[in-house]
């Protein structure tokens, strides 16, 4: 389409390219999900090392294993990377491998946009965690609160790691929203209409319209505190007449949307284990939709909930609380309809079962505990004590992480055509739940006994002794539980065969139609999607006849002739690697170390060649 | 594959739940002394906030067994009725169950029934918000100040022209109204017993209130993550009965007991850049304000160079009940510690990594003038406080001591005004300031039209006009505000034969 | 990214375009990008505590004709996408330059804006006002000068086909810098005292004299070879682009030039 020819330095991959280059250069949504998978867990080893620390140093008052400033360092690297680094892309990494499968389509939208997400987030990550490294982590919160983190309260660099890391983390998310968004309207298999799509993908795609729109508010931001920090503008320099509030306001604008970003995914993992082990369709499943939709839409309207201390006056803080505690009627509906789906099942209980039902449970105390810091005279007694990291690991660790665990061993016979040991599952289970209680139940005690946040350490004699030994035993058990994970899945790759079949759990939905692992190209033939859960009625036909999803009237697609030939996949592409390396080089040159500017410009130079090359690519499939 | 006793795993799950509800329930019980705990109410405010808790934590518990309830019993009573063949994984000799996709009828119930509950408690929580912001109308509050700063707090009583830190004292029974303020960063005013807590936003002024029913002493505590010590910004709320109060108000507008010592000159030389003592003077809550901001903008604006920072005003140390922002006991040994060494104490204090003294580490003071400083601030207690009887003679002491000559005054001042932990008399040597040797060979010609006895007056006055080369500005305390003018005159001409 | 893979040709769930769909969720989401810089901005009125305020410095008709001139790209836009949809390309493309152009003289009133205000005595540095003017004009620049290098990139790829055309291209180049370079020298003329005005608005003129003609001259049909072609490539999606950079800049115009450009010293 161009008359520019554009130079390529390394030779085109091709798509019969593998090993180490065959990782590096692919577009595959399946590849990238694994890619998303692997790493979010290694940095969920980091973050949980950092865990470890925070617990070690805070089981004995007057604890002296972190000094005060390696601790801030600590619990601001262990929230960013947990958020950041952990369960957005372990999301991610379920949106990679089951979008395409649930809607039918052989790869998501934008593949090369797809990778190159990916590659940005990794260097962005690493970007983030090299401050170690230079002994500057970031150390003023997952939050950054201003002026804390203005240049003359932070004069180091630790906090321009971090701005420059989430910017990339950022760019990374943004790619992926766009990428997920088009693919979840646009690439539905014929007959799959809106009101057909699995909870999972309407969830997905609640979850990408908030990233798409939460974003650039804190991209805003951080570019807002960057020039404070490294130029002299005054956004939120209280003797210039900047307002630290504003960031306030910036930061949980885009925070509540992101708490959600990080909650719905799991919502959509539950929401399709519980209706597969249950063998019946999902309960209530326009109230399920429509209530993530409308948590998506009033997670826009709650954020200063996150501020009711600040002293925004009595009549901010009335309307926020009210819009907070409306919230929690979309959620119950959910919850309800969770139940709603078990009852009257035929339930079939193994580890992914488990795992979804711990999650209803342990969602419900976060939830409910959300409620009581909804009311701000009761809040302020709450805000910035254990309490609420009591509350937000109940739906963050209790909610997200068990949700996709259950996920997890939901698909990995599809990931990997083996099974997890479910023996071993359920030890990782009991004691990943029990340890979790132990270590997280203490802190409700904690905060209201009035232990705040964020301390270093803490006297003697405050009552406070205890409950803190107890939650640093269960944190250490929660170790062991990930420990035990690991094993499974290393046991699963050395241990059990490859026995999984393209269906193992009886499941509802199109990737359970495809073998597994499925082939390069997913579906041989796109399929024609006649109802909701549409595998299942095509299993169990005389179930149709009383289904909500309606038959489709849709005229039966051109045939396909099934020959594979015929099936042109994208080729593989080593411009989104480069691409995000340069972005990540680029923006890390803006951290102002020695020579930085050089730094800066080479990763200009690999920016830009790989944005044109990636523009002159031509693109096959 | 097998799943062995799947029974068991869900009876365990049951267990496990009850086990660590039964944990808590010992943790609650077992601690005996909680004096951060919002369950103690001390106060209306603190009062009003819990009752919402618990209005909230009942109607939350109830759900909670009903909704746990449900989970449980449904996960155990659909449990799948197979008996897997070995073999043959995940066979399923059940038929499907009846394919059930809802019910519309249900659907408004769960969503109006919760909607309903809570309205209950949006109602109570939008009085209490506005019940907790105010004061009572008739009643009369006492009006203070609290400004938080990196790594302590300023209580400020502007009726009564009070300076004070870390230490807040309030009448019982009688609302306390408080406007927060802060410099630095932001930091939250928490006494967990008797109030929520309010921001201190810089730039921002915030406020709250709250009454105190029993004397006693509250502990509190910096809320909002404020930098590296913020684990150590706690303060004390001291509660006593109006009359008790009342005393305290105007033994803090009383002079000390005593005003001179060995330690007083070593205050003067090391601490009184950062920290005042005298704001027991009329019209000194006016100067302490404005001080104090210089101190700030100062630090603010070249931290580098700056060798002071906003500190704690010291007025009556000696009747306070704890230091270094509610980290010790205000004991001898306690504060001698503090001062030689308050990052052992406090990691991360200013006092360490700005004053002048503190550079390279511990305090560069041999062991008895640590100790002449710590009994000089613990001999701060106001004229008659406590027993009454010795109080007056150090006072009186100091007041008849006569002068043969101004020389001889001036040399009484340098030594005891503090001049001589700076300056020294020999030539050459450099203790933080100039040396004071030949003074009058260099002064005639230091500034023109300045004679060598004016520019000495001059520098001692206005420090920061007349800095020598290679000194750094702002270090001088300005000693000049304790002194008459003949006492400068004399401080002058004793300056003036050092040879 | 430009030519960017689908897995299925033709067939999407909406019939509309996937990287069409893109964009407008891009755009979606570029508005909550300048929102964020323009509610920070409107927030922060009336804060700055020392001057140049905006009603000392805002200068109202110069920012029109820049406004106007940014307005005139969108029509030359669309001008350029109606010619490559009828398959006339080379005349779409010629359109394109201009619109790169029109652009790039925005550009140059933005330049010119920055260095007068710098001049004066405003930065981002000094205030407030500064410091959230020039982030939010500064970052909607960027995103300007980005759809021009788009632009241009598409022009030159069929218009850059001879010799005579790829120096008509630089010369509109050098003649839309040498106009800029004029407007800014009325602004250094207290630094170069013997400096008229009048010279200053010539080189202005001659620039803009120079654009006209280039591009002119490319247009006429001896450099037009016959190519009919219905392929529009990214055009229709870098006009999306451009036509959501120009209303933000109505937008960033209402809120700083009209509603806060009488804002002075703040009532304390």
């Amino acid at each position: 389409m161009t008359t520019i020819s554009y130079p390529t330095f390394i030779r085109r991959p091709n798509e019969y390219v593998s090993g180490i280059w065959g990782w590096l250069t692919t577009v595959d949504h399946k590849k990238i999900g694994t890619m998303y998978g692997v790493t979010a867990f290694l940095w969920f080893l980091v973050g949980g090392i950092e865990a470890l620390l925070i617990r070690l140093q805070l089981a004995r008052p007057e604890g002296t294993i972190l000094s005060p400033e390696v601790y801030n360092q600590v619990f601001t690297m262990h929230g960013t990377t947990m958020i950041f680094l952990v369960v957005m892309p372990l999301s991610a990494a379920f949106f990679n491998w089951i979008v395409p499968l649930q809607i039918g389509a052989r790869d998501v939208a934008f593949p090369r946009l797809n990778a190159f997400s990916f590659w940005a987030f990794l260097f962005g990550g690493i970007l983030l965690n090299l401050s170690w490294l230079t002994g500057d982590a970031p150390n003023a919160g997952w939050f950054a609160y201003a002026p804390n983190t203005e240049p003359q309260f932070n004069p180091r660099n630790g906090v321009t790691y971090w701005i420059l890391g989430l910017q990339i983390l950022g760019i990374a998310s943004l790619a992926a929203g766009f990428n997920f968004l088009t693919t979840i309207i646009n690439m539905r298999a014929p007959g799959m209409s809106f009101m057909k799509m699995p909870v999972f993908i309407w969830m997905t795609a609640v979850v990408n319209v908030l990233i798409v729109l939460a974003f650039p508010i804190i991209t805003v931001a951080l570019i807002q505190l960057q020039f404070d920090r490294l130029y002299g503008t005054h956004f939120f320099n209280p003797t210039m007449g900047g307002d630290p509030v504003m960031w306030q306001h910036m930061f949980w604008l885009f925070g509540h949307p992101e708490v959600y970003i990080l909650i719905l995914p799991a919502m959509g993992i539950v929401s399709e284990v519980l209706p597969t082990f249950s063998r019946k369709p999902i309960y209530g499943y326009s109230f399920i939709v429509f209530s993530g939709i409308a948590i998506g839409f009033l997670g826009w309207f709650v954020w200063s909930h996150h501020m009711f201390t600040v002293g925004l006056g009595p009549a901010a803080n009335a309307a926020f609380s009210v819009s907070t505690m409306a919230i929690a009627i979309p959620t119950g509906v959910k919850i309800f309809n969770w139940i709603g789906t078990l009852w009257g099942g035929s339930i079939k209980i193994n580890t992914a079962l488990l795992f979804s039902v711990a999650f209803i449970g342990m969602f419900v105390i976060g939830g409910l505990s959300g409620v009581t810091h909804a009311s701000p005279p009761s809040d302020a007694q709450q805000q910035d004590t254990y309490y609420v990291v009591a509350h937000f690991h109940y739906v963050l660790f209790g909610g997200s992480l068990l949700g996709l665990w259950s996920g997890v061993y939901y698909w990995w016979p599809k990931f990997t055509g083996r099974f997890l040991n479910e023996k071993i599952g359920l030890w990782h289970f009991g004691i990943v739940f029990f340890a979790f209680n132990l270590t997280f139940f203490p802190m409700h005690w904690l905060g209201l006994d009035g232990m705040p946040r964020r301390v270093a350490t803490y006297p003697e004699g405050m009552g406070w002794d205890i409950s803190n030994l107890v939650s640093t035993i269960g944190s250490l058990m929660l170790g062991v539980g990930v420990l035990v994970f690991l094993y499974n899945v290393v046991y699963s790759n050395l241990r059990m065969p490859k026995t999984a079949s393209n269906d193992p759990w009886d499941g509802r939905t199109l990737e359970w139609s495809i073998p597994s692992p499925p082939p390069h190209y997913n579906f041989d033939v796109i399929p024609d999607v006649k109802y909701r859960d549409d595998f299942w009625y095509t299993k169990y036909p005389e179930l149709a006849h009383n289904t909500h999803g309606g038959g489709s009237d849709l005229e039966s697609q051109e045939d396909h002739d099934g020959d594979h030939a015929d099936i042109h996949m994208p080729d593989p592409s080593y411009y989104p690697l480069f691409l995000g390396l340069g972005l990540a080089v680029m923006l890390g040159g803006f951290i102002p170390f020695t020579g930085h500017w050089v730094v800066c410009a080479v990763g200009l130079i690999i920016f830009i060649w790989s944005f044109l090359g990636w523009s002159y690519e031509p693109v096959n499939g | 594959m097998e799943i062995p006793h799947k029974f068991m795993i869900t009876k365990k799950l049951l267990k496990y739940l009850s086990l660590s509800s039964l944990i808590a329930i010992l943790l609650l019980s077992c601690s005996p002394h909680h004096e951060q705990s919002t369950f103690t109410n001390a106060g209306p405010v603190a009062q009003a906030q819990s009752e919402l808790f618990y209005l909230m934590f009942w109607i939350a518990g109830i759900i909670f067994v009903l909704v746990q309830g449900a989970l449980i019993f449904a996960l155990l009573n659909f449990r799948r009725k197979e008996h897997p063949i070995p073999g043959s994984d995940f066979k399923l000799p059940d038929i499907p169950p009846k394919q059930v996709h809802g019910n519309t009828k249900l659907e408004i119930l769960w969503t109006i029934i919760p909607a309903l509950i809570l309205v209950a408690i949006a109602v109570p929580t939008v009085q209490t918000i506005y019940s907790t912001y105010e004061p009572p109308e008739d009643s009369d509050p006492l009006e203070i100040v609290a400004m938080g700063h990196q790594w302590w707090w300023e209580f400020r009583y502007p009726d009564e022209g009070i300076v004070t830190a870390n230490e807040l004292r309030v009448p019982t029974n009688r609302p306390v109204k408080v406007t927060l303020q802060s410099q630095d960063v932001i930091h939250s005013f928490w006494i967990p017993q008797v109030a929520g807590k309010k921001d201190t936003v810089p730039g921002n002024t915030n406020q709250m209130w709250f009454q105190v029913d029993e004397p006693g002493n509250y502990s509190g505590q910096c809320a909002e993550f404020c930098g590296v010590a913020h684990a150590r910004m706690r303060f004390r709320v001291i509660a006593e009965d109006e009359a008790d109060f009342n005393v305290w108000l105007n033994a803090m507008k009383t002079p000390p007991k005593t005003t001179s010592s060995e330690g007083y000159g070593l205050f003067l030389a090391h601490c009184s850049m950062c920290h005042s003592i005298d704001s027991y003077m009329n019209e000194s809550y006016e100067k302490e304000i404005t001080v104090q901001d210089d101190r700030w903008a100062d630090w603010f604006h070249n931290q580098e160079e700056s060798a002071r920072v906003s500190a704690p005003n010291l007025t009556h140390l000696g009747i306070r009940t704890m230091l270094a922002a509610g980290q010790k006991d205000m004991t001898r040994e306690n504060l001698i510690a503090w001062i030689k060494d308050p990052s052992d104490i406090k990691q991360g204090t200013r006092m360490q990594s700005v004053a002048t003294v503190y550079q390279g580490g511990a305090a560069k003071l041999k062991e008895h003038e640590v100790e002449a400083i710590a009994d000089y601030l613990l001999s701060q207690i106001p004229d008659g406080w406590g027993s009454v009887s010795t109080s007056t003679e150090s006072l009186e002491e100091a007041e008849v001591m006569v002068w043969n000559t101004p020389e001889e005054h001036g040399e009484y001042l340098f030594v005891n005004q503090g001049c001589s932990g700076c300056h020294s008399l020999n030539e050459d040597e450099v203790i933080v300031g100039p040396s004071m040797y030949g003074l009058i060979d260099r002064s005639g010609s230091k500034v023109e039209g300045l004679s060598a006895e004016e520019y000495i007056y001059q520098s001692i006055t206005y420090p920061n006009e007349y800095i020598v080369d290679g000194y750094a500005a702002n270090v001088m305390p300005q000693i000049f505000i304790n002194l008459s003018e003949e006492e400068l005159n004399a401080l002058v001409s004793y300056l003036i034969t050092i040879k | 990214m430009s030519n960017v893979a689908t897995t299925e040709d033709h067939y999407t769930s909406t019939g509309v375009d996937n990287r069409k769909l893109m964009m407008w969720i891009f755009l979606g989401s570029d508005c909550l990008f300048f929102g964020a810089f323009i509610s920070t901005y409107l927030v922060y009125r009336n804060r700055s505590l020392a001057g140049p305020y905006p009603n000392e410095i805002l200068d109202i008709p110069i920012t029109t004709v820049s406004t106007f001139v940014l307005l005139m790209s969108s029509l030359a836009m669309v001008m350029g996408l109606s010619y490559v949809q009828q398959g006339r390309q080379v005349l779409g493309r010629y359109w394109t330059l201009a619109t790169a152009l029109l652009g790039m003289v925005f550009l140059g009133f933005q330049v010119y804006e920055f260095s007068h205000f710098a001049h004066i005595g405003l930065t981002p540095r000094t205030n407030i006002f500064g410091t959230t003017f020039f982030t939010m004009t500064g970052f909607h620049g960027a995103h300007v000068t980005f759809g021009v290098l788009w632009l241009l990139i598409f022009a030159y790829s069929r218009l850059a086909i001879s010799f005579k055309n790829k120096m008509l291209i630089v010369a509109s180049f050098i003649s839309v810098v040498v106009a800029m370079a004029g407007l800014m020298m009325t602004e250094t003329l207290d630094v170069i005292p013997h400096m008229p005005f009048s010279i200053a608005m010539a080189v202005t003129a001659i620039g803009l004299i120079g654009t006209i003609t280039s591009l002119y001259l490319l247009k006429s049909p001896d450099t037009q070879p016959e190519i009919v072609s219905k392929e529009e490539g990214n055009l229709e999606l870098a006009g999306l682009y451009w036509h959501f950079v120009d209303i933000v800049w109505i937008v960033i115009f209402t809120v700083v030039y009209l509603v806060s450009a009488k804002d002075g010293a703040p009532l304390l």
